[in-house]
């Protein structure tokens, strides 16, 4: 009992780092219908800058790593993604998968294939124990700093004009434009957010995972899993989702580790079956 | 009459220079090695270094010049694909290749059946020599059995008390089976088995439960950022100095990736840079490597390397680039220079060279790449050698004809 509440514990804290990629992609698919198989590669990307600027300029400037993956959106967004709005979804995926493998060789050329060594800042080494549950230092930040981006994330939608607009314009986006709204404008700066949110992950999860051009394809599984189970666009799901795959993944390590890479896919299907728009989908009449 | 007269002085024209340029014809050596994907650093890494090989040779071979052609081993099918190009073709001699067993292991199937003899630089799989063996494959990599024989007594002295990590392919079974063997012939005890999905990245779930099971060595069967990422959370989790972490097979790139405050683990490996008793060649390898690359050379470049420097000792010996000849060759060519003999053994074409156990830690000296420091030679007399890399018994290998 004691190993399962433990694994539960370490489950959750590992769903936070999920959670922070698929709000991304939710937010992303909510507004712009793009299903971005590039977040991946903004994960690597947020982290690949966070190893360089804190070589460079120590760990302060780590801070700026999500902004600059933000940034990369953007300049992504005006680009390239603006021109598949309303197209037909396959031309999405296609441009989004071939972007992912376009930043991977990128950093590829760039740092080269290797990993790169990143460790946590000396003070958040070593770890706590309450009881039968042991955390590391760092994972607790992990988990303190996700929240925190959770709640402000979720105050900017709930509470400021571009939060109205955007999830407004999710719902109807041509109806929102006819008020006077400068959409083009709000969808670059939407699919910004969402880079923002992958390259901050990617700052998160480096001192854990190895920083390599692939780490994107790792994280940005479990992402689709959650967005799904979760319901799409929905941040409510997005959030209980990715709890829900942490801890089943952990317990499934417990007790049958090699099907803990399946299990988050037969929760999945479980919730698909009973609830096929997934745990908090509601009915989008623009994807009907 | 005189059309005709005209056509054929055409014909010796344009064969003219052909004749005159067949002697000087270049040999063709292929390279099917990852460009791409998980396995482009090793990849990447035994392309130069068999490069490199060429280069030291003067880019010459029995008079003739060397010309490399490197394609990419993207999966298993692509390399079969590749290899078949190469050989149709640009009618390549030989071919270095193979990033993982997988593409090894298609490979050796056309190599056996269009006679063209496939060196396999990175394949750990026993098969490739084992089983599936045939006349036309080589293979220059370790095998499992034989780097876990070689940890084992180092592992032994740490604790009895084992527990088993396993990626879940052919490696990490391997690992699983033959360190089983070695643990219950020194009457140890099975703290624990687990079998971890390859491409895992997060391993605190399983160092959660090694940590309950208290363990005294942890066997980890896994590779690539597996790997890395096990020992950069085992690092986090505080276990680095408190608990053993032992490999059959380790690459140099795994120590760079995980860095020098992490780095720790008892491997085996067949060749370490800064070993002192490496011969003069290897030496002068792994100098003009660093000049030019700005880094030593990780084992996969030795690998690179040696397979390329033995190809063209058997090319010069058989003087013919026919598949046949060269296999022959290949069968016999030893480089015994120095203290190291590293020669294909007949019987099964696996490569016979002494390992060394190393230990990984941080970099001690000046040099901030080594993060592994050479433990023992094994075995420590020569004549244990051959023994070492299995009986026929053991192997059960039957080449086959030409």
């Amino acid at each position: 009992m004691d190993a399962i509440l433990s694994q539960i514990a370490n489950g959750l804290v590992l769903g936070t780092v999920y959670v922070v990629v698929a709000l991304g992609l939710s937010i992303i698919f909510g507004l712009l219908g793009i299903v971005n198989f590039a977040h991946g590669a903004f994960v690597a990307l947020g982290a690949h800058f966070a190893v360089s600027l804190q070589q460079q300029f120590g760990w302060p400037a780590v801070i700026f790593a999500p902004l600059l993956a933000g940034l990369c959106g953007v300049v992504v967004e005006l680009l390239l993604i603006r021109r598949m709005y309303g197209k037909e979804p396959l031309l999405t995926l296609v441009l989004t998968f071939a972007l992912a493998l376009l930043i991977e060789a990128l950093l590829r050329q760039v740092f080269g294939p290797g990993g790169q060594p990143f460790q946590p800042p000396a003070a958040l080494k070593g770890f706590q124990e309450f009881g039968a549950i042991l955390i590391t230092n760092y994972r607790l930040f992990v988990l303190g700093v996700a929240s925190l981006m959770l709640v402000g994330l979720w105050a900017l939608l709930t509470f400021t004009a571009f939060g109205r607009i955007l999830r407004a314009g999710s719902r109807d986006a041509e109806m929102v434009a006819l008020l006077g709204i400068n959409m083009p404008r709000v969808m670059t700066a939407t699919f910004g957010l969402g880079c923002l949110a992958a390259g901050a992950a990617g700052v998160l999860a480096a001192p854990l995972w190895t920083v390599t051009p692939t780490m994107g394809a790792a994280a940005v599984m479990p992402a689709f899993v959650i967005v799904t189970i979760g319901g799409l666009g929905s941040y409510v799901g997005a959030i209980i989702a990715g709890l829900l795959v942490g801890v089943v993944t952990a317990v499934a390590v417990q007790v049958e580790p090699q099907a803990s890479t399946a299990a988050m896919y037969l929760l999945m299907v479980a919730v698909l079956l009973l609830r096929p728009r997934g745990l908090f989908g509601e009915r989008w009449e623009k994807f009907e | 009459m005189k059309r005709y007269v005209y056509t054929i002085a055409v014909i010796a024209a344009a064969a003219a220079p052909q004749l005159a340029a067949q002697t000087a014809d270049p040999v063709k050596i292929g390279l099917v090695l990852s460009k791409t994907g998980p396995f482009a650093e090793p990849g990447t890494a035994a392309a130069n270094g068999a490069q490199l090989a060429v280069e030291m040779a003067g880019r010459k071979v029995a008079g003739r010049p060397i010309e490399v052609i490197w394609l990419d081993d993207a999966n298993p099918q692509s390399s079969q694909q590749n290899f078949t190009k190469l050989v149709e073709e640009d009618r390549v001699a030989a071919v270095l290749g193979g990033s993982n067993s997988a593409s090894s292991l298609a490979m050796a199937a056309v190599a056996r059946r269009v006679k063209v003899p496939l060196i396999v630089v990175a394949g750990a799989a026993r098969e490739i020599t084992g089983k599936e063996c045939n006349r036309y494959t080589f293979r220059t990599q370790l095998t499992v059995p034989v780097g876990v024989r070689a940890i084992a007594p180092l592992a032994a002295e740490k604790g009895k008390k084992w527990y088993f990590l396993s990626a879940n392919y052919a490696l990490g079974q391997d690992t699983y089976s033959s360190a089983r063997a070695e643990l219950q012939k020194v009457g140890g005890q099975e703290a624990g088995q687990d079998l971890v999905p390859i491409g895992t990245s997060d391993f605190s779930s399983y160092i959660l439960k090694i940590r309950q099971a208290k363990p005294d060595v942890v066997i980890a069967g896994m590779g690539g950022n597996d790997l890395n990422n096990l020992l950069k959370q085992w690092a986090e989790y505080g276990l680095r100095d408190k608990m053993a972490v032992a490999s059959p097979v380790i690459t140099d790139t795994a120590m760079w990736a995980v860095g020098s405050e992490v780095a720790t683990g008892i491997y085996a490996k067949q060749w370490h840079y800064s070993d002192p008793g490496n011969s003069s060649a290897e030496k002068s390898f792994v100098q003009t490597w660093r000049a030019k690359h700005g880094k030593p050379p990780a084992i996969e470049a030795w690998q690179g390397w040696m397979s390329a420097r033995m190809v063209l000792a058997a090319i010069e010996q058989a003087r013919s680039t026919n598949g046949a000849a060269i296999v022959k060759a290949l069968e016999t060519v030893k480089d015994t220079s120095d203290r190291n003999p590293a020669y294909y053994r007949a019987w099964d074409h696996q490569l016979i060279h002494p390992l060394v156990v190393v230990r990984g830690g941080s970099a001690a000296g000046e040099d901030k790449f080594d993060m592994l420091q050479i433990v023992r030679k094994v075995p420590e007399t020569s004549s244990e050698l051959d023994a070492m890399y299995g009986s026929p018994a053991e192997v059960g290998c039957s080449l086959g004809e030409l």
